[in-house]
């Protein structure tokens, strides 16, 4: 019974978490169509043209840091084609 | 997406998440980072909670990548070998991005699918109970200001965060938001077996917040980890670019996986303007009621002292805001439209009631229809009152805190 119960919450869980990080980090197709009307979306709709950089156009050099805090550049995207995607924990 | 990564990464594209300020904190209980090295643990619990196979990128702390390349918060670009655009969504798609690697790159004979990705989904760390100490009620939305820690000798277990309502926007009168979040990635709860969490607040000339000191309710429970939140009265009589309200905060913070239990000292730098990067908070308390956000243990009633000297005070009581609508000078008696239901309330001021209007001491006959006004009552009313009704005793008026329409300049900007 244990068993059963503590996998089937786990279970939950997992579709529960899965989904809500999916809204952020489109991880699969599915999870992340239910989760995008939200009124950040709204807002940052009307900004995003003017702001980001337009098709055909290079991103502008700026400083990232890896997940180990060196120094990164957007300049270093270059190579191969790369996808990059916003996101963050909620 | 990671379905796309697993297709395409071994045909040459690159795959990166880049790690940004939060959309909405306080969802899961994360907060907002103070530091690179705070935003790299999310990175890491992003890593953990995720399992995916991107690479990971954070923003430097000015958000200048978010800044730069649009703003939104879910975001996608695609770039040629040469580093230029060639495609860009405000709102990650994952279906177009394939169809567009497809068209790019070329079609995956057997694409993956979600089920064969096997992702391991971990849930937030919890380190305590939580759910023990009831959220504070907010009325409408609110407006985060921008919070600067200062130096510390430890690390900010406690996250401040300051919103402030509409209301203030407009008119530099209503309420002002003060939250305590434990950063969960520290691992740390609460200790409720010693004096709860304490904050004093230091306001510049032309702004009085009431109270300017208080204190977290008592817990029976030992430890949780719930915010501790405060709803304050804020009132700015005259904007002054840049100015500041100076927290101080006082905790015992423990973590149990290091076995210590500590008591920490923190300030705060809150800048009265809107913070862009802040994120909005979903669903913290729903909508209160009339005079909401009162919460046991609440340290409030006192005026503040000190810097204050000189400028009104604000009396305790519960609080009316609103526009005047009618005076009857006779029978002592005002009504005003009610902000938190949008009906009008008639109140009695009795004769020697302090009144002030635009920063000054004024009397009765000196309100004027239209002004906006807080009205500090003796006690909550049972019900709204029908301004023509005569039947039922008006609530009674303890202060009047006024400002003619026209006495406002141009608000804050609330950030972008």
């Amino acid at each position: 019974m244990l068993k059963r119960l503590v996998r089937s919450r786990g279970l939950l869980s997992t579709l529960v978490i899965a989904g809500f990080l999916a809204s952020t980090f489109s991880i699969s197709s599915g999870y992340a169509q239910g989760n995008r009307n939200s009124q950040s979306r709204g807002r940052s709709t009307g900004g995003f043209d003017q702001q980001a950089p337009a098709i055909g156009q290079p991103l502008p050099d700026l400083k990232l840091y890896t997940a180990e805090g060196k120094e990164f550049s957007t300049s270093q995207l270059k190579g191969s084609y790369t996808v990059l995607v916003f996101g963050c924990l909620t | 997406m990671e379905t796309i990564e697993r297709d395409y990464s071994s045909r040459g594209v690159k795959f990166y998440y880049i790690y940004k300020a939060l959309a909405h904190p306080e969802s899961n209980g994360y907060v907002q980072p103070f530091t690179l090295q705070e935003r790299l643990l999310h990175v890491k619990e992003a890593q953990r909670t995720l399992g995916s196979r991107f690479t990971w990128l954070a923003d430097n702390m000015e958000n200048e990548v978010k800044h730069k390349l649009g703003n939104a918060p879910n975001s996608e670009f695609l770039l040629d070998p040469a580093g230029k655009v060639v495609r860009r969504r405000n709102w990650s798609d994952p279906a177009s991005l394939r169809k567009d690697l497809e068209q790019l790159v070329g079609p995956v004979e057997k694409p993956t699918q979600v089920a064969d990705l096997k992702l391991k989904i971990a849930p937030p760390p919890k380190v305590a109970a939580s759910g023990v100490v009831p959220r504070i009620q907010v009325t409408g939305s609110m407006r985060a200001f921008k919070v600067v820690p200062q130096k510390s000798k430890e690390p900010h277990y406690v996250k401040l965060r300051a919103e402030v309502d509409q209301a203030f926007m407009s008119t530099g009168l209503g309420k002002l938001y003060l939250g305590f979040h434990l950063d969960p990635l520290y691992h740390v709860h609460w200790n409720n077996l010693v004096a709860p969490i304490k904050f004093e607040l230091e306001v510049p000339a032309d702004v009085t917040v009431t109270p300017s000191q208080g204190s977290g309710p008592k817990v029976k429970q030992p430890s949780d980890i719930d915010p501790r939140e405060f709803l304050l009265d804020i009132d700015e009589l005259k904007q002054v670019p840049k100015a500041t309200l100076k927290v101080k905060v006082s905790y015992f913070a423990c973590n149990d996986d290091e076995g210590w239990c500590k008591p920490v000292t923190q300030e705060y730098l809150v800048y009265l303007e809107g913070d862009r990067d802040a994120g909005s908070v979903r669903q913290r308390g729903g909508r209160g009621g009339f005079a909401g956000g009162q919460r046991p243990g609440f340290g409030g009633g006192r005026p503040p002292g000190g810097g204050n000297a000189g400028r009104p005070q604000m009396a305790a009581g519960p609080r009316l805001m609103g526009m005047i609508q009618k005076i009857d000078l006779k029978q002592r008696l005002v009504t005003a439209e009610d902000r938190s239901n949008g009906g009008p309330r008639t109140v009695h001021v009795p004769e020697n009631v302090s009144i002030v209007r635009n920063g000054q001491p004024a009397k009765l006959a000196d309100l004027k229809p239209q002004d906006r006004v807080m009205l500090i009552l003796t006690e909550a009313p049972a019900k709204p009152q029908p301004q023509d009704k005569e039947a039922g005793k008006p609530a009674t008026v303890r202060q009047i805190m006024a400002r003619d329409s026209g006495f406002q300049p141009t608000r804050r900007r609330p950030g972008q």
